[in-house]
């Protein structure tokens, strides 16, 4: 009986922070749509210039379509009436399709969140099984082959890896199809490409994470206890190693929506990041805005979810958050 | 693409080519490689004498040869040539965009850590906010409002690594700040710049300066995707990511574009990193 309250007491105050850490996103969001809004007003450049290049001048047709397009008004009256309307729920119309932003994001943006995710578990798996390994055998054979994987991976331009894949593992081998979206094989090659620099980090991490703590006392002390080294690793030091791990794992996501440009490019894949270099390409603002703003919100969320992950899964923190409050 | 620099993370990267033969060995290789792209950067025609965007119809898709060492593309131009000569815009961004980051940086993180109280909590957020737009798509949303140009490559990725300068710059004035000496200093009179510049500063540098050999060759390697995406310099500017995309169309006839501008990319940012590695241990000892 002596449990209960302890334990509403906890839940309680686990739901507390988790609503203040989400409710602390809120103000980050907001700069980040400012920032975004004034580089793309700030900087040099005229989308409606763009917009008319290709068709014959005709007197008052940019004052028309500027006024049209809510250009007209000073910029932070654009900027308030942009929040307003994102409030709202809406975020503008595209300048080349006229339809809702969130209507030509939404129709894009399943690709790009399967390609992500496959990309993450690929970075999780590989990064935290390659970290171990080479601490393990640390100075062996497989420990300079690991390091040399996360040199490589880390220092080649992904869209060269796709390249590579694209040639070896796609027209060589004809084992998946090179290009396009939709089918499973069509997800495997972009999630390797997109997963391998930020798995090369991550081993990098682990690594040094597991040689640290094979060093600490508790280590020792469980050896000369006479515990096996295998058991050691997985059941201390893993659990010691792996959590840090699993920040920068969720830090290396918004990387990985941000590598999604590029890797949908090289294999011609549908998603938001085509979508994002061909509104760029065409000084579509408002969906380069919608776009850059989406991205950077699934980017705060993922952090305030592993901040909170951390919180639950490493009891120090999590005493230290109680005394805290 | 890796995102460090845009982290701010330093300690995560160290190799593990501690000293010794191998290592010293790498980071020489390392440093010949550097001499040579600098040498591009600076006297291209020595190293390869002729134009490189010479179009020449009857030599399109020449495979390597004596006369064209990594064969034509589809203009017939030399990729040799294009190679050497695009060294200087990856060189330039690489090098520029991290004298920006570290500069502005350094200056921001510096004043975050010393000034304290309510300066370091708006530096705070204002760094918060730049870290939640990832890296490269910071620098592709100023390319998307500023054209692309050289010029806007080198501002958007200098711009897109200042944060995690700032960052690394502040923890370590933190760290610095709070030693005997400084106290010392203080209580002597010295006053807060030239406590700043004379005893801060110096301690806090060695953290930066690995940090910004990570940033080259990440500089590098952002600036080729943003060129291979179409937001690089103009068409006729000879530039590696530039010419790895113009091969990839074509690949099953002329695999020699892309993979010696991948090659190329790749052996730079690897040699950055190394010679980084080895000079962050050098300093350290």
């Amino acid at each position: 009986m002596l449990h209960f309250p302890i334990l509403i007491d906890r839940r309680h105050l686990m739901f507390l922070i988790i609503v203040k850490r989400l409710l602390a996103g809120i103000p980050t969001l907001l700069a980040v749509a400012l920032v975004v809004f004034l580089i793309l007003r700030l900087v040099p450049g005229d989308p409606i210039r763009a917009l008319l290049s290709s068709s014959p001048p005709s007197p008052g047709l940019e004052e028309r379509l500027r006024s049209q397009l809510g250009l007209d008004v000073p910029i932070p009256q654009q900027f308030i009436s942009f929040l307003w309307d994102a409030l709202h729920g809406d975020f503008g119309s595209s300048y080349a399709t006229r339809q809702p932003v969130t209507t030509v994001i939404g129709q894009q943006l399943m690709p790009t969140l399967q390609l992500a995710l496959a990309a993450t578990v690929l970075t999780a798996v590989l990064g935290i099984t390659f970290g171990v390994l080479a601490a393990t055998y640390r100075n062996s054979v497989l420990d300079g082959a690991i390091r040399l994987f996360s040199l490589l991976s880390t220092s080649m331009p992904s869209f060269w890896v796709g390249l590579l894949l694209i040639m070896f593992i796609a027209f060589q081998l004809r084992l998946v199809p090179a290009t396009g979206s939709g089918g499973f094989d069509q997800l495997i090659l972009p999630a390797i490409t997109l997963g391998l620099p930020a798995a090369g980090v991550v081993t990098r991490i682990v690594r040094n994470n597991v040689l640290e703590v094979l060093e600490e006392n508790f280590v020792t002390a469980l050896r000369a206890k006479g515990m096996s080294a295998g058991t050691i690793m997985l059941k201390h030091v893993l659990r010691s190693a792996v959590i840090p791990a699993v920040t920068v794992v969720g830090l290396q996501i918004g990387v990985l929506l941000a590598g999604a440009v590029i890797v949908e490019q090289t294999f011609a894949r549908q998603g938001i990041g085509k979508l994002l270099v061909q509104a760029i390409l065409s000084g579509d603002y408002p969906v380069v805005q919608g776009i850059v703003l989406l991205i950077a919100a699934i980017y705060i969320l993922v952090n305030i979810l592993v901040d909170i992950a951390y919180t639950v899964i490493d009891p120090r923190i999590r005493m230290a958050v109680r005394s805290d409050a | 693409m890796s995102g460090i620099v845009a982290l701010g993370v330093s300690r995560f990267r160290s190799l593990g080519i501690r000293g010794g033969r191998t290592g010293n060995l790498l980071a020489l290789l390392s440093a010949l490689w550097l001499l040579v792209t600098l040498a591009a950067l600076i006297v291209p025609g020595v190293l390869a004498p002729g134009d490189p965007t010479d179009l020449r119809p009857a030599l399109v898709f020449q495979p390597p040869s004596a006369e064209n060492p990594f064969g034509t593309d589809q203009y017939g131009r030399s990729v040799y040539l294009l190679l050497v000569h695009g060294a200087r815009t990856a060189m330039l961004v690489g090098l520029a965009s991290t004298a920006i980051a570290v500069t502005v940086g350094a200056l921001i993180g510096l004043i975050a850590g010393f000034a304290g109280g309510w300066v370091d909590a708006v530096i705070g957020r204002v760094l918060d906010v730049l870290m939640s737009i990832p890296g490269v798509l910071l620098a592709l949303v100023i390319t998307a409002g500023a054209g692309s140009s050289t010029g806007v490559l080198i501002i958007s990725v200098g711009v897109a690594f200042i944060a995690g300068f700032a960052r690394v710059m502040r923890a370590q004035v933190l760290a610095t700040r709070e030693r005997v000496y400084i106290d010392a200093a203080r209580s002597v009179g010295f006053s807060g710049p030239r406590i700043l510049f004379r005893h801060v500063l110096p301690n806090a540098i060695t953290p930066v300066i690995g940090l910004a050999t990570i940033a080259v060759g990440e500089a590098i390697l952002v600036a080729s995707a943003l060129s291979f995406l179409g937001l690089g310099p103009r068409l006729d500017v000879p530039d590696w990511g530039q010419l790895l995309a113009s091969g990839q169309p074509f690949l099953v006839q002329a695999w020699w574009v892309s993979t010696f501008a991948g090659v190329t990319i790749s052996l730079t940012v690897v040699a950055v990193s190394l010679l980084g590695d080895w000079l962050k241990d050098w300093m350290e000892k």
